[in-house]
């Protein structure tokens, strides 16, 4: 990416598009800070979001724009293999949080996924992930600012600092103003906009090359399928086999991120109550599913449209969604498309920013440094911490900026802290023998343990990096279950009163008998399960 | 709740800004690439517009409490 020459030149009537999404944010902002009025409000939009808007948001929190740009450069490196990210790596995870784990989030009341965790187990337990989980939040949104600056600079030709700066400010402003709420409003705003922006490449280009099998026969063998070149890692370009796919990135990893990251289970936490809680993670799993035909069907168009991709230099496959728009897009378009980018990564941010305020706020400020002050200091607290985050945001873009390296560096090692974490989780809610120690320990060797499986096993013992990742996400979280279990038999368990409601076998499942079939989450779920199967089928 | 605060209505009027802007551009300058010949923006233009003016059609329903 040394381009001296920016890959767009964005017009008039682009950057007026563009400076109408600022104007309609800040605006929005400014029109909810009324509707903040306790620390529920800010900090939970005061549990009164509809279900379709909480669902559109917990899966644009997630959906940010490098993961676009990542997903779509995946495409065209390694084929349609990559929709396993959206499928398998993504869907039963978001369906077990609503059927089985949502009832023991949202009943308990809790505001933040430590805080369950000090209910269940102890404030020990809670203290590791509220800390690890801030640290992590912070630095991730500052390593996206980065990123999204560093893009920006290619196609465009703004310098750094005006997109870091511009970015950050804009952030800062409609959250500390609105709260979870405004950050939930343009998550789902973002969802319409990126299909907006980004749905005619698909169609354009498979219009061009003449469908799906026209694309295909300008692709090499196999880059149509999901799982028949599995069989062995070296079928296939990603280095991977089926079990590995499955253990690491269907079951752990999926289920790590997607039922106990705080930054989309705070999305659920938001929603009005328990049935829109249940359906928040199962209506955003009907529309996971055909995101791939936003990120992994361009990287399929980009390779068969530019051949050269990932071969020249200049023709990165980071560039395949960019060069694409330029191709595609008359101006107009264009900056509806660079809306759509901009949109994603600023709520991306904004998600990162709201999940630590909160988690900063309550499991931190509140539980370590000022217990019993008054629900109004919260509040201003957590507008404090909005902005502290947004510094240290700012601060380690410039940081990035210095030594992108150590950037990607810390982000591998991020990824040790969610497959642990699910292990407890699971344990925790569904064996009610786990005791507060038990689940202590257990978390803290499944971390270790990840650490020094990255240290110690050499790198080229697995066929790649991602076939390392799901092998070490799988033997942490196996770390964690032995040692939280064996743990729980020799310490003192918790009493039944003490887990009501908060593990499954002590709380009352909820009955949604009466409501219609399309309302009640077990109909939903079962549904969305068979969609997933019917294509993996299709596009075995 | 306040119409103001109402997320549909929000995209709604956003969809429908954006939708005349493209359609305008698209009849006034009839853009097209070496792609794509027709008149994309005119025509995503008002799809969008579409879109938006949907949208503020369904922030007239009220939203039902137990959703």
């Amino acid at each position: 990416m040394h381009s001296l020459h920016a890959l767009f030149h964005a017009n008039g009537v682009d950057y007026s598009i563009i400076a109408i999404y600022f104007v309609f944010v800040i605006g929005v902002g400014f029109i909810l800070k009324n509707r903040v009025r306790t620390g529920e409000d800010f900090f939970l939009s005061g549990r009164s979001i509809p279900g379709w808007i909480t669902g559109l948001a917990f899966l644009s929190a997630n959906l940010g724009a490098l993961e676009i740009m990542g997903m779509t450069a995946s495409g065209a490196e390694y084929g349609w293999m990559t929709t396993h990210f959206y499928w398998i790596g993504a869907i039963p995870a978001m369906l077990f949080l609503g059927l089985y784990m949502m009832p023991f989030y949202y009943v308990s009341k809790v505001r933040s996924v430590p805080e369950y965790l000090k209910l269940r187990f102890n404030e020990a337990t809670r203290g590791v992930n509220a800390v690890s989980f801030a640290v992590m939040t912070v630095l991730t949104s500052g390593i996206s600012l980065y990123s999204m600056a560093l893009i920006f600079q290619v196609l465009i030709g703004w310098s750094l600092t005006i997109s870091i700066l511009v970015s950050a400010v804009v952030v800062l402003v409609y959250v500390t103003l609105g709260g979870l709420t405004s950050s939930i409003y343009n998550e789902v705003v973002q969802f319409f906009l990126i299909w907006a922006g980004l749905l005619p490449i698909p169609l354009i280009g498979m219009h061009q090359l003449g469908g799906w099998n026209g694309m295909m026969n300008r692709l090499p063998a196999g880059f149509g399928h999901l799982w028949s070149n599995l069989g062995s890692p070296s079928n296939n370009p990603m280095g991977i086999g089926w079990l590995g796919v499955v253990l690491g990135l269907g079951f752990v990893l999926s289920f790590g991120y997607w039922t106990t990251d705080f930054l989309v289970v705070q999305r659920t936490l938001a929603a009005r109550n328990l049935r829109a809680a249940q359906n928040t993670p199962i209506y955003a799993a009907f529309f996971k599913m055909i995101v791939p035909i936003l990120v992994i069907i361009p990287g399929l168009i980009a390779l068969a449209v530019f051949p050269k991709i990932g071969h020249t230099s200049g023709m990165s496959y980071n560039l395949a969604l960019p060069l694409l728009i330029s191709k595609y897009y008359p101006p107009g378009m264009m900056g509806l498309g660079l809306t759509a980018m901009l949109a994603s990564f600023m709520s991306g941010m904004a998600g990162n920013i709201t999940a630590f305020t909160t988690v900063w706020t309550y499991d931190i400020y509140q539980a370590y440094m000022h217990k019993d002050a008054s629900d109004k200091h919260y509040i201003s607290m957590g507008r404090w911490a909005v902005l502290g985050g947004v510094v240290i945001s700012i601060g380690t873009a410039y940081f990035a900026a210095g030594f992108p390296s150590v950037m990607d560096y810390m982000q591998t090692l991020f990824s040790f802290f969610n497959a642990p974490l699910f292990g407890t989780f699971l344990l925790g809610m569904f064996w009610k023998r786990t005791t507060a120690w038990g689940g202590f320990w257990g978390l803290i060797s499944g971390i270790v343990g990840a650490f020094l499986l990255y240290y110690l096993v050499p790198a080229h013992v697995f066929s790649s990096p991602d076939a390392g990742n799901f092998w070490r996400a799988w033997w942490a979280w196996v770390i964690t279950v032995v040692i939280t279990v064996l743990v729980s038999l020799i310490t003192k368990r918790k009493s039944e009163e003490e887990l009501k409601g908060i593990v499954f076998g002590l709380s009352n499942r909820p009955n949604y008998t009466g409501f219609p079939w399309y309302k009640r989450p077990g109909y939903l779920a079962a549904i969305a399960f068979i969609i997933l199967v019917v294509l993996n089928i299709i596009f075995w | 709740m306040n119409r103001l605060t109402d997320l549909r209505f929000l995209i709604g009027i956003l969809f429908s800004v954006y939708g005349v802007i493209l359609a305008i551009y698209g009849l006034a300058s009839h853009p097209s690439t070496q792609t794509v010949q027709w008149n994309i923006d005119l025509w995503w233009g008002l799809l969008s517009l579409v879109f938006g003016l949907a949208f503020i059609v369904w922030s007239n329903v009220p939203e039902k409490d137990e959703d």
